[in-house]
């Protein structure tokens, strides 16, 4: 009981201090749009940066967000037609937002929910922050990939797979030395907290899936009363 | 004169309603290079219906199953314990209700398949749990019976229900209740074993009751759905001598190529594409949209293929009596038939067989057999394929061009314009049809001639525009990383 409260007063300070204007790009010191390519070289050393010397920025990891959500829905036309089953026609800009922003919104809410828990230091902003700045193997590599495959054939199969593994591998590397080192985690702990944060991303998924069906019926039932006394 | 118009009016509504009744009849369909149902010109047109009293014989009695040989067609009329054979024009050639055996003359006994090779003719003579070859004079050659072996209960009877055999004269039957695949049966009529078994689908409830297996208590084992591997439903020999097997509670791979071993040798398409990854690949033959009645499943079931000197695969559906037809590398050509009372739709349709260039179905709830013949947009696809099977692309392209003035979403005709622009060096325009007719294997052989040409071509320009491209993006990288660093001198930058 006193866990449950414990998340309920933390949602409370984390709205008590959410501010809007952090969203924005106006005022930022330029040299922070960098840090970002640091983490290629010395990813462990810039997290630490980000951390305790105030290299990092709400608004930056915001703009990685929204040119990954960007490229992603490049993505999905641009792929080489022998690499993917989707057609442009098939775009839907909200499956795309749900599979980059919302995926990383619950991954956060379940990370920082887990890991306030297993006593990790990251405050839900550094995890939002270190989860953004982890998705810059992505940024950098996705498109450049996609683009490339549209001149592949399908002996080269592998070299589009291969690339596609090293990017996907990168980003993880990358996503869990920041937990590592927002939560100051040991890398057992960090592997722990990750895999209960994926279980909990599994349960919040099965329960946004409840709520959408237990909606729907209610919807469907309230809509039928409102016919059947309108016709009456 | 109002009421002359009011009269005219109603005239013109009542015709306009009774014009859309009579064309109400269902449409042709097939499926575009995703899978979804898009309408379709008939490639096969119902002609006529052959019922037994039309022949002047007494009505079929659930005729089981038909076959075509030396410009014969054999029906197998199991109700009447008969087979009736039919001349080329459909008129009625002899019966056959005895057979002659070394103790006189025996009556045949509910006939289910039937198979013709050599001049013999093979009878699943199921009532009296045999299969008997007989010649022209009905005089039994070959008898085949219960397969000897432990696996086969000897209580259980033995009623075969499709034969098929092959040219050195050994004998696949398919019996009931037997699991293990086709009995095998050498030209001396003894049986060498079971061939070609099918194995357990897996399902989610085959896992689940395994899983669950060891926990469950004897009473709950014994309650669970047996898990039997899927049965066959019919065999067919080409003139290959190649076996096709059908299974029809199988949902996918549900015809089958096998070779001497018994193994699947089907090619289905997309399996030369197994570098890209899975999800390429279709294995399932008939309806590709499913269908949910009172939340069950309905798939296609498919009872009965047959394969023509054109390489063209026919299966029949049983579950909605629709006919689809394949090329050689299983792409679906067309779709005809359906479920319905109306002529040229069926209740039950159980065989199907080609006799000349029509297609024939037997259906045992309607007792009759539906003929139906080809349409000039088949007949342009058949074309098509024949000329491309003898090497003629370029004829073969015309008419898979001509099929497209048809039918825009016919995958196999784009595949067809497609290769034939391949084979002429046109890659660009071939890349786009292949696209269109989604044959990714052909596509990636396009992509490789038409990349070869285009670096040959455009070589000196390619390594310029790297170069600048390189250079550009080396200074531009230097001048932003300057730029960002003037705000604040001291920030400091790893990497």
């Amino acid at each position: 009981m006193t866990n449950i409260s414990k998340i309920f007063r933390g949602i409370a300070g984390q709205l008590k201090t959410f501010d809007i204007r952090s969203f924005s790009l106006k005022g930022l010191d330029r040299s922070k749009l960098l840090v970002p390519f640091g983490l290629i070289r010395h990813p462990i050393e810039t997290f630490n940066d980000m951390k305790y010397e105030g290299r990092s920025s709400l608004g930056v990891a915001n703009l990685i967000l929204f040119v990954y959500f960007l490229e992603e829905m490049l993505n999905f036309t641009l792929t080489g037609y022998l690499f993917t089953n989707n057609s442009s026609e098939d775009l839907s800009i909200i499956a795309v937002f749900a599979k980059t922003v919302l995926l990383v919104l619950l991954w956060t809410v379940c990370n920082w929910a887990t890991c306030t828990l297993l006593e990790g230091e990251g405050t839900f902003k550094q995890i939002w922050i270190a989860t953004c700045y982890s998705l810059i193997p992505l940024v950098i590599m996705s498109l450049p990939i996609s683009l490339v495959s549209n001149f592949f054939s399908v002996s080269e199969a592998s070299f589009y797979n291969t690339f596609t593994l090293i990017m996907q591998g990168w980003f993880i590397i990358l996503l869990f030395l920041g937990m590592m080192v927002t939560h100051q985690f040991t890398a057992a702990k960090t592997f722990g907290s990750a895999v209960l944060t994926l279980a909990m991303i599994a349960i919040a998924a099965f329960f946004v899936l409840l709520f959408v069906s237990i909606a729907q019926q209610l919807m469907a039932f309230l809509n039928t009363i409102f016919t059947e006394l309108s016709i009456r | 004169m109002k009421k002359v118009i009011s009269l005219l009016i109603i005239a013109a509504l009542m015709l306009s309603v009774g014009l859309s009744v009579s064309a109400a009849v269902p449409k042709s369909y097939g499926y575009d290079a995703k899978a979804s149902a898009v309408g379709a010109p008939p490639a096969y047109e119902y002609s006529a219906v052959i019922t037994g009293k039309g022949l002047g014989l007494g009505e079929f009695s659930s005729a089981a199953d038909m076959y075509v040989a030396d410009d014969k067609l054999y029906i197998s009329d199991t109700g009447n314990n008969r087979i009736v054979v039919l001349n080329s024009d459909y008129t009625p050639s002899s019966v056959i209700t005895h057979v002659v055996t070394g103790q006189g003359e025996e009556a045949l006994n509910a006939p289910r398949g039937i198979f013709y090779a050599d001049g013999l003719l093979y009878i699943c003579d199921s009532g009296n749990q045999r299969v008997i070859a007989i010649d022209g004079e009905n005089k039994v050659q070959r008898t085949i019976l219960k397969p000897d072996s432990s696996l086969v209960s000897d209580m259980a009877d033995f009623t075969p229900s499709r034969v098929g055999v092959n040219a050195s004269g050994t004998v696949y039957v398919i019996a009931d209740g037997i699991y293990q695949g086709f009995c095998q049966y050498d030209a001396a009529d003894s049986f060498i074993g079971f061939f070609g078994a099918n194995r357990v689908e897996i399902t989610p409830t085959v896992i689940f009751q395994h899983m669950l297996k060891n926990i469950f208590t004897k009473e709950q084992r014994e309650a669970l759905v047996r898990t039997i591997p899927t049965e066959y439903s019919n065999v067919y020999v080409d003139d290959e001598d190649i076996i096709y097997a059908t299974t029809h509670t199988a949902t996918s791979e549900q015809v089958r190529k096998l070779n001497a071993s018994g193994s699947n040798i089907m090619v289905y398409p997309g399996s030369n594409l197994s570098l890209l990854g899975t999800g390429f690949n279709r294995k399932n033959f008939g309806d590709q949209a499913v269908n949910y009645v009172k939340g069950e499943a309905v798939k296609s079931k498919i009872v009965d293929i047959h394969k023509d000197a054109d390489g063209i695969m026919a299966v029949l559906d049983g579950q909605r009596g629709r006919i689809f037809l394949y090329d050689n590398e299983q792409n679906q050509l067309c779709i005809f038939g359906g479920e319905g009372i109306q002529k040229g739709y069926f209740k039950n349709a159980v065989s199907l067989e080609k006799f000349g260039n029509d297609y024939l179905v037997a259906d045992t709830e309607k007792n009759n057999i539906t003929v139906f013949t080809e349409t000039k947009y088949m007949s342009n696809i058949r074309s098509a394929i024949r000329a491309y099977n003898d090497g003629n692309y370029d004829e073969s392209g015309r008419y898979w061009q001509m099929v497209l003035d048809k039918n825009g979403n016919l995958s196999a005709a784009f595949k067809g314009v497609g290769r034939m622009l391949l084979n002429n060096g046109d890659y660009k325009e071939a890349m786009q049809y292949l696209k269109d007719g989604n044959d990714r294997y052909y596509y990636s052989m396009a992509v490789q001639q038409y990349r070869r040409d285009f670096v040959r071509d455009n070589f000196l320009v390619m390594v310029l525009v790297a170069a600048l491209v390189v250079t550009g993006l080396v200074f531009a990288i230097k001048y932003l990383k300057k730029w960002l660093l003037k705000g604040s001198p001291k920030a400091k930058i790893k990497g």
